[in-house]
């Protein structure tokens, strides 16, 4: 009976101490997983224009950018010229650009910049080797 | 503050000495007895001299009681006492008002939209005013829409718009953080020629 008893006692005793344990279980892993937008920006550059395409970083990372394809915007036949291109804030009716380059076509990583959170944009511009409109495509990747 | 108690249970059976050595003999079976009854298990009814067993099972019992009791009282304390937050600091942010205004002027085609981006570079008010719209064909009074946003893609992205007329009064007006935004003016289907218009927008 005794026994019986203490054994009673002591499953009281589990029973009222585990209700005061309410604290979650922390996760095992605390690992965070990158990810990165691909985004192709094309359209038509006239000669002497400019075009820019604004993104948001959802943090800081790596953004990188190519230019996959210049071709005459009526005759649709590539064209190996090069246009400047410019990673910026967008700032009035346009993109300030604080990075740019000149680029001829490729499909090889022509640009990267490391770039904090927040909004900022890609601009494509004529660098003064454009003799007819072009069409063009830019493909960059950003966190 | 969570309260944890760890109770280790020697349940192994006594020796095999005890059980040859002490018999436990009772004159009157014990009266069963429930588990609340945790004080009650330690009482002993009637002096007696005990044996080895017994002396043991009496010293079990008084050392359940007291962890029973303990952990009656320690177990679940914890509403009473909530942890207070590590950090006290204010979380409103303030609000600043605004110290650099813009003039967006452009012109806006037939079922057309413009753009404008800014910056903000601190957590406060920006108002945005539709001052002027104008062009040959186009009547002063005519409706245009008119929104707050973030620039994206090609376009700005609107979050707050309203469709007005110019005037003075501020057309759009709230509270923004930091970042880039932009403000948009587009047709909403009354124009019949290209419209130019001054949009002024103040922010910190």
């Amino acid at each position: 009976m005794r026994a019986g008893s203490l054994v009673a006692t002591l499953a009281l005793a589990f029973v009222t101490a585990a209700c005061g344990d309410d604290t979650p279980t922390s996760p095992s892993s605390s690992s965070t997983t990158t990810s990165t937008s691909t985004v192709t920006f094309a359209g038509t550059l006239s000669v002497g224009g400019a075009r820019f395409y604004s993104f948001t970083n959802l943090e800081s990372g790596s953004v990188t950018a190519l230019l996959a394809s210049v071709a005459g915007a009526d005759t649709r036949l590539p064209l190996a010229v090069p246009l400047e291109i410019g990673i910026g804030i967008p700032a009035g009716t346009g993109c300030a650009t604080s990075l740019t380059q000149l680029v001829s076509p490729g499909l090889l990583s022509q640009m990267t910049v490391t770039l904090a959170a927040g909004t900022f944009c890609l601009r494509v511009a004529d660098a003064g080797e454009l003799r007819v409109p072009v069409s063009f495509a830019v493909r960059f990747t950003h966190p | 503050m969570n309260s944890k108690a760890t109770v280790e249970i020697d349940d192994s059976p006594p020796s095999r000495s005890d059980h040859q050595r002490a018999p436990v003999h009772r004159s009157h079976p014990a009266p069963r007895k429930s588990p609340q009854a945790c004080v009650a298990a330690s009482r002993t009814d009637t002096p007696r001299r005990l044996t080895p067993a017994g002396r043991f099972l009496r010293a079990a019992s008084l050392m359940t009681t007291v962890l029973c009791l303990s952990l009656t009282a320690t177990a679940c304390d914890d509403a009473s006492t909530a942890t207070s937050p590590s950090d006290t600091s204010s979380t409103t942010p303030t609000v600043a008002t605004p110290t650099i205004t813009e003039l967006f002027a452009g012109r806006v085609n037939v079922s057309g939209s413009a753009f404008y981006s800014f910056s903000v570079v601190e957590n406060g008010t920006v108002n945005v005013t539709l001052a002027e719209v104008g062009g040959a064909g186009v009547p002063s009074t005519v409706w245009l829409g008119l929104g707050i946003g973030t620039p994206s893609g090609e376009d700005c992205f609107t979050t707050a718009t309203v469709n007005t007329a110019a005037g003075a009064a501020v057309h759009l007006t709230g509270t923004y953080a930091p970042g880039v935004y932009c403000v948009r003016v587009w047709d909403i289907g009354n124009l019949a020629a290209v419209a130019a218009f001054n949009v002024t927008i103040a922010h910190p």
